[in-house]
This record gives structure tokens, sequence and C-alpha cells, in this order.
């Protein structure tokens, strides 16, 4: 089985360069990935041997346990991941979760187990307790020596979880860090120097980023022990000591959905003269008229100017100097300045608060307080908002979570949505995607697609199944896609005379807080796809009673997964529940993707057979598009490598 | 890929204070009035060219300086025409992957093996794609060159020039001029009579030394520097190469010119010596020499080596001409841009940079030059084919594979792949996709006419020729020649003044046998028996007397016109039986005996629909035909010389036959009928005939050529 990982000086994986033959036969095999290993006869190994070890085990006391454990230790790091030890190490991990936090693991978890450790990826239905099959991998894996990061999406799981999991992890004997946003800089390395580093996706990387420009982009051992010996260039005041091995929560969340999204560690350089150049491009750019002059293109994500626009904008800038002398530049500024008019709207993209422009995870509904839009966009649409503007931010270094991520020596993840891209997975990060069965039989209801021809007509259907529902004293919680609709949902409800909370774009704690509460019987909460991932939806015995918890989904994601994860919101573990779809033919979705086929489907409401399958087009070409997008930042990435090649290694 | 003011990659460039390498030279030159600086690596002999704002950029990098700052002071001197962000990472990207550039910083040692195991395995890519033009570098002949400059080194000046041109011009005028017809005969089969061609390629490799050293000295004699000779393996041939790559930093398009010209003019020069010797010396091995140097130096040189459509000599001095650098590469270049701009509609593609002048030339030059060389290169093969059928065929695979499956091959993984396609992949699918969906049709289903030409004889049944019935003298011609005449109408009167006294003869002998008869017809029974049998003999005798008698008279055989080859000889002529004296050319049936090869017979047989046939006299009045006979075997038998290439028609001859005229392949012949109202013609005239076999798509009409071409050269 998998060798231990971890010695010698910041270890990381090199980046292997695709050949050719690799490059050619990626996209055609991608459909390999998609055919999901279910291995239930390595599992069935597994449990035996975990089970016969458990004889002995579950005899001991928390001491014993400890002792159990540290026996363990050097006969991990000789053998390696042995079936044998493997299941011993696992009976161990399992018997101390149940004296420590009352936890037993199931068998299945035991199985998720398995896979995280050996370096793969685990689909697990929502509530299956993915927290807790983490930590027989982690420990596993810290007792051979290895160091651990189980890097989660948000501050508050990261601390949540080190802090229940905590508990049997020092039982063992194992140390266990936590990094969020809040720990001093100062603190994070010895945080990282614990067995076990519970982290944010977020912050691990821009650690790295941190260390790699300390190191001036060379982790190299023998730089680092000749610097021990001389002193002269030194390594210490690292911040991670390599990229071992990352259990990544919510693994499709960080290394598809936000996976293009550059990290950029940055410092803000000062420019008085920018602030004017910006306050023109703007009062350029509004006078010029969509269609004549600029055409918005590719589902509303780019900008041209056309020639006639071009022309008009000569004429307008004639009386200014400097920068608008050249038509090149003019262009380019007045083509930002119209992409933050038109592409970029507050409460959707972003947030206005405190005088500040946040940007808003058009996934998650959150705010992003420390990222900021490429040089000049931001500033552009700071200046439109009319909040003081921040200073240009001069790039230091930037990653990707693709790259960050396929650095470590070995990932592995758990997510309850992995089917749709198991082949991405194992083209890009080669990492091989198994289902792990449910405890219980899923007894999930997903009504039909309902579909309606406005958005008006949309919202008035949610309004009365949320009135239909809500009657029966079921808890419900409805999706928005955007935080402008949950507001506007919000509205009617308050309208209606329906008592409700709503959540959108606040943070971690009182996030997860509203969405753990949601089960309380007649709750409804109205939130953002995504907001409160990787929080249970606990229902007390009235809930159940009721009927469990009913989702309401009132527009589809561009990606079927982010659907299906709030439908896995409700009928977990066996629960009861179900799930209704409202969709409308004004949804972003069909504008963006499918406007096209729709105007081909006519418009006409209710029972069109066209319908479903309209909206199904719409989302795999989205999906499509991304994954080539995706596609395409490693590919450009590999080439911007070579091209700046002589600027030293990337970072 | 868009050029964006600002890039996103800038930070990892911005605090670098890169500079140029030492070893990098810069020169200035003027094409089609634009400045631009070409960099010149001495080290790599290679050339960049750069446009004088990247320059301005390159120029600012002195190393103190870091890019941020010389894009700043770029950007302030040039307002608009400074480069972008994107545009100045692409340029150093460029220098550095030309290891022109260096800086504080060690580059990505990654990247440097990896560019340099890309390097070596194009190396041998390119020679395995391209086995006909392998390259095996030898000598430096730059100290030679250079210790021998002062003696060379005039012949590059005015004055070399002025001798180059009054010895060309002398050995055109006096040798050439006058020996024309001399040099001219029979061309072919003295070239390619087996010693001369052992002969020429002995003197190939020298002449080709000699058109090297042309090259390399003419760059020495401009202060340019040689390293690099050898010898390339052209289709086998062992031919030297230099490398002169040193002169395209001349400045002067005309130096560079002169550099691409050398090669050349020393091999005139050389074929105008060769000339005055071959006028001067006597028949034997050196005169054969010397023509096979003329020959190979004055012509092969010219029809070669001067063609700008290949990539020898003349291409760079075409594109030095013009004042396009590196034409080939860069107008494939621009009709892929075209290409992808509209007709996959990819509107963020920024246009290879170019002048108008220069785009116009692009265009026509890369398709013209892209069909010229698959012509020249398969024409070789064929070549190589008939003679090593084995290695022919390799080598068609190997052609066809590196200079049609792979250009397309890497256009079509564009079309799947390409990152800029990446908006317009369906557009790209539909269009290259329609225009395969269009070629294929235009090729199998739009139906072309097919059509077999050959020529034939005006020709006359055999019914209509007229005979002598017996031999004899012309006595009377009764009926004009050229004049109309009824059937078996008397048309001349022969006379055997033999005949009609061995008649006379006859009869008084058959009296006398008569007489002797009743004599003896009651004494001797067996004499009686014996005249009987005298006397049949005689009436037999003369029957036949009489019946050449009758002979003499020539009748027409038909009705129709009288026609004599010659009728001023006929009186008094001695004709013999049987003789053909004329025709009487019949007036509704007018044949014409055509000969087919035997590529086509099969089609001529088959699909015939229409004939058309144009009479030599008369060329633009087109007739109508009707096959009536066809011969069903082939034959070497010519109706007429007039068909053979010596009596100016196509068909060849088979040299060994002497006595009759043979065809050297065999032919099939047909018996045409032209309608009745043609109006007057000669008999044996040439006629040109069209067989008309419908319409069939191109893509047929390709594969069945080819098809017969393979069966015929290959015979298997």
């Amino acid at each position: 089985m998998s060798t231990i990982l971890g010695y010698g000086f910041y270890p990381e994986r090199v980046e292997k360069r695709e050949n050719w033959l690799e490059r050619t036969v990626r996209k055609p095999v991608r459909w390999i990935g998609r055919d999901i290993g279910h291995g239930s006869r390595r599992f069935e190994t597994l449990i035996r041997h975990v089970n016969a070890a458990a004889t002995t085990v579950d005899t001991l006391d928390l001491a014993g346990l400890r002792a159990a454990a540290d026996a363990l230790r050097p006969r991990l790091k000789r053998e390696g991941f042995t079936d044998a030890l493997v299941g011993e190490a696992f009976a161990i991990v399992r018997a101390t979760a149940h004296l420590t936090v009352g936890m037993r693991h199931y068998d299945v978890q035991l199985a998720g187990g398995y896979v995280l450790l050996t370096g793969r990826v685990a689909e697990m239905e929502t509530g299956e307790g993915k927290t807790l099959t983490a930590t027989l991998a982690a420990a596993t894996a810290a007792l051979s020596g290895e160091p651990v990061h189980v890097v989660t999406v948000n501050d508050y799981l990261a601390e949540r979880d080190a802090e229940e999991m905590g508990k049997v992890y020092s039982a063992l004997g194992l140390t266990v860090g936590c990094v969020t946003q809040k720990v001093e800089p100062n603190d994070r390395a010895a945080q990282y120097a614990c067995d076990i580093t519970y982290c944010t996706n977020k912050d691990v990387t821009f650690d790295y980023l941190r260390d790699r420009m300390r190191l001036k982009g060379r982790p190299r051992a023998l730089r680092h022990a000749v610097s021990k010996v001389t002193g002269v260039g030194a390594t210490d005041g690292l911040t991670l000591r390599g990229l071992h091995f990352a259990i990544l929560d919510e693994i499709d969340s960080v290394l598809v959905d936000e996976a293009r999204t550059p990290l950029i560690l940055s410092a803000e350089t000062d420019d008085a003269g920018l602030e004017r150049i910006y306050r023109e491009a703007l009062s350029l750019a509004r006078e010029l008229v969509e269609g004549p002059d600029y055409v918005i293109e590719h589902q509303r994500t780019s900008i041209r100017i056309t020639t006639d626009g071009k022309r008009r904008l000569g004429e307008i800038a004639s009386h200014l100097r400097g920068v608008w002398s050249g038509p090149n530049r003019r262009e380019e500024l007045v083509r930002q300045a119209l992409t933050a008019l038109n592409l970029f709207h507050r409460d959707q993209q972003y947030l206005v608060a405190e005088d500040k422009v946040q940007i808003v995870d058009e996934f998650t509904g959150r705010v992003m307080p420390d990222r900021s839009w490429e040089a000049g966009l931001h500033q552009m649409i700071e200046v439109k908002e009319g909040c003081p503007i921040t200073g240009q931010r001069e790039t230091l270094a930037r990653i990707s979570y693709q790259r960050f991520f396929r650095r470590y020596l070995r990932v592995s993840g758990m997510t309850g949505t992995a089917k749709e891209i198991a082949g991405e997975l194992w083209s890009v990060y080669h990492l091989k995607v198994m289902r792990v069965p449910t405890r219980k039989p899923v007894i999930r209801k997903i009504g039909p697609i309902q579909i309606h021809a406005t958005e008006a007509e949309k919202w008035q259907a949610v309004v009365e199944s949320i009135r239909r529902e809500h009657a029966r004293g079921r808890p419900i919680l409805v999706g928005t896609r955007s935080v402008i609709a949950s507001e506007t949902l919000a509205a009617l409800l308050v309208e209606a005379g329906l008592e409700h909370r709503l959540l959108n774009a606040r943070q971690d704690k009182v996030e997860a807080e509203i969405v753990s509460a949601a089960g309380q019987p007649g709750r409804i909460t109205v939130a953002t796809n995504m907001a409160g991932r990787g929080t249970d939806i606990k229902l007390p015995p009235e809930s159940l009673a009721a009927g469990g918890l009913h989702v309401i989904a009132t527009e589809l994601h561009e990606s079927g997964r982010v659907d299906r994860q709030l439908f896995g919101r409700c009928a977990r573990q066996g629960d009861p529940g179900s799930c209704e779809i409202h969709v409308s033919y004004e949804d972003d979705l069909i504008v963006r993707y499918a406007k096209l086929a729709s105007g081909v489907a006519g418009k006409a409401p209710g029972k069109d057979l066209t319908g479903p399958a309209l909206f199904r087009f719409a989302q795999n070409r989205a999906e499509r598009i991304h994954g080539m997008m995706r596609n395409e930042v490693l590919e450009m990435d590999d080439y911007l490598g070579d091209m700046l090649a002589f600027a030293g290694r990337p970072e | 890929m868009s050029s964006d003011l600002y890039s996103p990659s800038w930070y990892r460039v911005a605090n670098l204070s890169p500079r140029l390498k030492s070893h990098a030279e810069v020169h200035r030159h003027h094409y089609r009035g634009q400045l631009w600086y070409v960099l010149q690596d001495r080290a790599s002999r290679r050339m960049y060219r750069f446009n004088p704002s990247a320059w301005q950029v390159i120029g600012l990098l002195d190393g103190t300086r870091t890019v941020q700052q010389a894009w700043d002071l770029a950007c302030h001197r040039l307002g608009d025409d400074a480069p972008t962000q994107d545009e100045t990472i692409r340029l150093l990207g460029q220098l550095h992957g030309a290891d022109l550039l260096q800086s504080e910083i060690a580059p990505d040692a990654d990247e440097l093996l990896r560019r340099y195991a890309k390097q070596e395995k194009g190396k041998w890519w390119r020679n395995l794609r391209n086995p006909m033009s392998v390259k095996l570098p030898l000598i430096d002949p730059d100290a030679f060159l250079k210790r021998w400059v002062e003696v060379y080194g005039w012949i590059f000046g005015p004055v070399g020039l002025a001798a180059w041109v009054v010895l060309v011009g002398a050995a055109l005028v006096l040798v050439v001029g006058q020996h024309w017809a001399e040099l001219t005969e029979n061309v072919a089969d003295r070239i390619l009579a087996p010693g001369n061609l052992a002969g020429m390629l002995i003197i190939f490799p020298l002449v080709k030394i000699i058109h090297e050293f042309g090259h390399a000295c003419a760059v020495r004699a401009r202060g340019g520097e040689v390293h690099e000779m050898g010898v390339m393996f052209l289709v086998f041939l062992p031919v030297p190469y230099v490398d002169a790559s040193a002169s395209s930093a001349f400045p002067s398009k005309w130096q560079r010119i002169i550099v691409g010209g050398a090669g050349m003019m020393a091999e005139l020069a050389l074929a105008s010596i060769a000339a005055f010797v071959w006028a001067t010396v006597e028949p034997g091995i050196a005169r054969a020499v010397c023509f096979n140097v003329m020959l190979i130096a004055g012509v092969s040189t010219v029809l070669f080596n001067g063609n700008p459509l290949l990539r020898y000599d003349g291409y760079y001095m075409f594109a030095d001409l013009i004042e396009i650098p590196n034409l080939g590469a860069r107008a494939n270049r621009y009709l892929g841009y075209l290409v992808q701009r509209y007709a996959f509609g990819v509107r963020e593609m920024q246009p290879p940079e170019a002048s108008i002048g220069e785009k116009r030339w692009f265009v026509p030059y890369s398709i013209v030059s892209f069909v010229y060389r698959q012509f020249v290169t398969f024409a070789i093969i064929l070549f190589i084919a008939t003679q090593y059928f084995l290695v022919g065929v390799l080598l068609a695979i190997w052609a066809g594979v590196s200079s049609i499956a792979v250009p397309f091959g890497k256009a079509l993984m564009q079309v799947i792949n390409g990152r800029n396609l990446r908006r317009q992949r369906h557009r790209a699918w539909a269009v290259t996709g329609g225009a395969f969906v269009v070629l294929l049709a235009g090729l199998f289903l739009i139906p072309f006419p097919v059509w077999t030409r050959t020529e034939g004889v005006l020709w006359v049944p055999e019914y209509s020729v007229v005979r002598a019935g017996a031999e004899g003298f012309v006595a009377t011609i009764d009926t004009a020649p050229g004049t109309s005449v009824r059937a078996h109408v008397p048309l001349l009167h022969l006379e055997d003044p033999l005949l009609a006294p061995q008649e006379r003869l006859l009869v008084a002998r058959l009296d006398e046998l008569d007489a002797k008869l009743r004599a003896m017809q009651v004494e001797d029974r067996v004499q009686v028996q014996i005249v009987r049998e005298e006397i049949a003999y005689t009436e037999k005798e003369l029957a036949r007397v009489r019946e050449r008698l009758a002979g003499l008279v020539v009748l027409s055989p038909v009705e129709g016109r009288f026609v004599v080859a010659n009728p001023a000889d006929l009186p008094s002529r001695f004709v013999r039986k049987g003789e053909q004296i004329g025709y009487v050319t019949p007036r509704d049936t007018r044949l014409v005996r055509v000969v087919v090869g035997q590529d086509d017979v099969d089609l001529v047989r088959q699909s015939t629909e229409r004939i058309r046939v144009r009479l030599a006299e008369r060329i633009p009045e087109e007739l109508e035909a009707v096959i009536l006979r066809e011969v069903p075997a082939a034959s070497g038998e010519l109706p007429s010389l007039a068909l053979s290439e010596r009596g100016g028609g196509t068909i060849a001859l088979d040299p060994r036959q002497t006595e009759r005229p043979v065809a050297l392949k065999p032919v099939f012949h047909f018996e045409l009928g032209l309608p009745v109202a043609t109006g007057e013609m000669h008999l044996g005239e040439r006629v040109h005939v069209r067989f008309d076999h419908g319409a069939e798509p191109v893509g047929f009409q390709i594969w069945r050529a080819g098809r017969r071409l393979f069966l015929r050269r290959f015979t298997v």
C-alpha cells in the first residue's frame, strides 16, 4: 500500500509537465474517471481487519488506547499502510472517538476513512458524518509521522472540527492545530507544526505563497542545509513544513468551483493620478450606448467596443490628454469601465459595506473581504459606487487552487457530489473517486421541475409552496442563487406575512447557527445555495413527524452539483425529506447559456415537455464551458511558466 | 490571446533588471520603408527582427533599470505605440527563448532543460520528416575564407560584377547563340544516356561545391562569418551546403541578394567557361564533361536554385528583393490567421504583424508555393519509384505524411483543441466540416465532363477502293478523276498488248482442236479422249484470258466521286492486278479511322455518349460522328503515318521496326462515320476526335487516372 510520506526539507510534489501522450489522452478519456470505483470488496476486507483488531482494542480504556497507538507508530513507519495495520489504527481511533466524543464510526465511515487514507476522493452522501470520517485517515497518517492538513472551506468549520475532533487526537497523543483568519502570523508556524492541522483552503494557500516568497521560490534541501550551517539566507521563519497530506473537505468546491480563482498575495501601492483616470474612464464609458457602441458577449462575460464605438470614443476623448491620447490605452480603460458598469452589479457580484466594495462569491453568497478584482476594475467599481478608492494593489505572488493542491504529495477529499466531476478529478489531479455507500437508504423525494414563464410567476409559486408546507409544520429551506434573489424572496415573504430567517453574505458562525437551527418545526429559512455547507440541519422529532425538511430550489445553478448539494440538506441519514424545484425562462441560466434554444422551445408555461430538457441543456452547456475554462487556466499556467522562465521559477 | 495593456503576470517581471547578452549584435535594417532592428545571435546564428517600439524597450533594459522602469519610460516616450505589458512579457520571453537575455535571477532550470530536450527532439523530427534533406555539418571554413578574402574579395565588387557580366554574356552570345542547334539537338537522349548519367553524378557535387563557395565567399567578402559547411543528402545525392545566415545581418538588401545569388553566379561563370572550352575542343571526353557542366551549372541552376517557389537561393533572393524576410513561414501564418479570423470568426485574434504590401504577397505565395512544392516532390518521388519501386513507395508515404498529413493534421488539431478557437469552436467545426463536405461533394458528387481526345484520319470504306482487275497500262481514261460517276461505270481502260493476240491464238487453237476431234471421232477412241481434254483445257485458258480482258475495264464500285491520288500520272501507267488506283468516294458514307491508346480504350468502348470531330482543315467546324466498327484487338499498325510522331501526330513509333511504321505501344482502331452533309474532304486528312463519356465527378476521374498511372508505371 501507500508508503509513508514526509521526510526531508519542505517536501512537496514537483510539478510534472504533461507530455504529449498525456495531453492527448486526457480529453478523450475523461469518461474513464466517471466510472466511479465502488471498491466494496476492499471495504469488506478492511472492515474485517478493523473488527478483528476491535476484539482487543474495544476492551481498552483511554490510557490503553494511547499505549496501543504509541505501539502502532513505529510499525506504521516501518511497514506503511498495510491492510492489517490500517485496520488496527482505525479500530483504535474508533474506540477512542467512542470514549472521548461519544461517537463511534459506522462501517461506511471506516470505508470512507480508507478511501481518504489512500489518496482518493470519497463520495459520501451529505450527513453521513464526513468530519468524523476524516479523523480515521488523519489520525492514522499522523501516527505514521505524516503531517496532515485537514482543509475545510471556512473558518467556522475549521475551528469547530479542530475543537470537536481535537479530543480524539489528543487522546491518541497527537497534537492538533487550527489555522483560521484570526490566527496571527507569528502563531501560524506553531499551528502547522502540529501533527494534524485544521485550516481553510485560503489560509493554507496564502501561507504557502508567503513561504515561497521567503524562499525566493526555491525550497531546496541543500540550500536549507547550507544556510543552517552558514547562517546565510536563513530559511527559518517558514510557516509550513511542506505539503505532505491534505484531506480536503468539500473537495469539489475547492478543486473545481474555485479552481480558477487565483489567490493573489499583494501589497498596496500609492498612485494619486490613477483616481482621476478611473473617473474619466467611467464618465467616458457612460456616454457610450450598448448596441451601436459596444456589445456584451460570451454569456455576459466580456465586452467588445465596436468600430463605431471606438470612433465615438475618440471624439469624446479628444479634449483629454495623457493616457487618453492613444487609442489602445483609451479603449482598454473604457472597456474596463464598461465591464465595471455593465457586468458587475451591486448586491450580486459585490456588496458595499462601510464604504468598501466587497466581493461576493457567486457560489456561496459569502463576502470575501480580502479579495479584489484585477488592476483597475476594482477601483473603477469603487468609483462607480462612490467609495474612497483603495490603492492599486501590486501583485507579489499568485497561485490557483488547482496548482496549489497538486503540489501535495498526497491529496484526498470528501464530498457529497463528485460523480459529475469524477472525470475531471481523474484527468487533472489523478484522483480517483470512490462512492461510499450510505448507512441507511435515502428516502428523499425530489419533485419534478416546475417551469414558469416569468420570474414573478416563479416567486409567486415559491411563496405558495412555502405557505403550503409551512401549514403542515415542516421546516423549510429555500435556496437562492444570488444575494439579490434571496432579498427579493424575503420581501415577498414579509408581504405574505410568513416569518422567516434570511441568510446571505454573512459569516461563518452566525450562518452555521442559522442553518443548524433551520430544522425547527415550521421554520422558514432563506439562504443562498451554499450557505452553511458542512453544517448539519438537525431535525427534532416534531419536524420528523411533519415529514422532515422541505427544500425549495428557486433556480437551477450552473452546476448540477450545487443543486444536489442543496437537495442533500434534507433527508439525511435516512430521515424523511423532500425537494421541489422552481425555475423560469427568465433565469440567468437560460439567459446566459440557452438563449437561442429557449427562443426555439417557446415560452409556454407549465407542462411544456421541452422545458426540463432545455434546462438540462443549459446546465450541461454551462458545466462544459466552465470545465473548458479550468482546463485553459491550467494550460495557460504552463504556457506562462515557459514564457516567464527568465523570471525564475514560478511560485 | 488578447493583448491587454496590463498583464496579471507583470509582477513576475516588473522588478527584474535584465539585459541583452553581450554576444548579440544589432543591425538597423529597412524593410518596405520601415525601420527594423535585427538582432543577430552569433552563437546560434539566428536572427530576430524587432520593430522600433519593441526595440525601445529592449534598448532601455541595460541591466540597471527594472522592467517596470523601462516600460514606464517607453510608455512615456512612445505613448500608444509602446508595447503593452503582455507584449513586453512576450518579447522578453522570446529573447529568453533565444538565449539572449541575462538577468540577475537564475532562470527556471526546468524550463531550460525542457526547451533543450524539445530542440533536440525537434532536430530529430525535422530529419525524420524530411528524409530527403538530411544535413551533416563537416567543416568550419571561416579561417580559410578570411585569409583568402583579399584574393577573391574583388569579385563581389563592381569590377568583379562587370567581369562576370562580360563573361556570361560572351558565352551566351558566342557559344550558345551560335551552336544552339548543335547544343539542343536530341538533348533528352544525350542526357539520359547511361554513360552520361554517371558523368553527371561525378560532376554534380563538384559544381555544387563551387556554388557553395560562391555563397561563402560572398558572405565573407562583406565581413560576415561563415562557420558551417557540410553535406546534405538531397534525394540521397550528397550535395554540399553552407551556412550563409550571417548575410541576413547585412543592412542593404542588394548585398543580401548578391549573397543569395552568388552561388548561381559562380555556377553560371563556370558554365560560361565550360561553354568556351566546349566550342574549341574536339569531340571526346573533355567535350562531354564541358557539356555536362554547362547543363548542370547553366540550366539546372537557373531552373531549381533560381525558383522562388522552392526553398533554395531564389526564394531568399526573392524575399530580399520584395523586402519580406521569412516570407514562406509568415505567408503561411498569415493565411492561418485569415482562416481563423474570417472563416472561424475569432475576433480576438491578433493579426500577425505585417504591412499591407506584405499581406498582398502572402496569400498567393503561400498557396502557389505549397502546390508547386508538392508537385515537385511527387514528381521526384515518381521518378525514383520507377527505378526503385519500394524506395519510391516509402518516400511517397513519407512525403505524404510530412508535407500533407502533418500540416493538415496540425490544422485539424488546432480546430479540435486550439486555445484561441475556444469560443468559436462550433463555428470552426462547422466551417472545417463544411469545407470538407464541399470538397468531397465537389470531388465525388458534382459531375464534370469526361472525354478522351485522339486523332484519326479520313478514310474510305474498303468497297469504294478502285482496283485494277488485271495488270496493264492505262490506255484511256473514261471518267476524269474528280468527277462524279454512277456505279459500275467504266472509269479507265487498261491495255495489255499480249492479251488480245493470246485470245485470238486460243480461239484458233480451239477451232483446230474441234476439227481434229471431228476427224478422229470414228477411228480412235483414245485419241478422241485426249483431244477432248485438250479442248477443255484450252477453253478454260480462254475464259481466263477473257476475264483478264474484262478486267482491263475498270468500273466504278459505287456511286460517288472518282478520286485519284495523282491524276497526272495516270495515262500509260502500268498497274498490277489488284493495285489500288483510286477511290470512288461514296456520297453517303464518310469514314474516319481513329486510333485509341490502350489506356483509354476501355472508356471509349464502355461509355461513349457522343463523338465530336474536327477536321484539321476546318478546325472551327464541329461534326458529330458515330462508331461504325471497331477492331477488337490491339495492333501496332497505323492507318496513316500522319498519326505518328514522325508525321506530326501523337503516337510514338517503334524505332526498332524500320520496314514499316509500327506504333511503340499497341493501339486500337475504330471506324467512325461522319454525317453525310459534311462537304468537301480530303482523304487521309487529319481529324481531331473527342469521345465524350458523359459526366463523372472529378474524384472518380482522379482515382482512375491515378490507378492507371500506378498500374502502368509499376506494372503490378
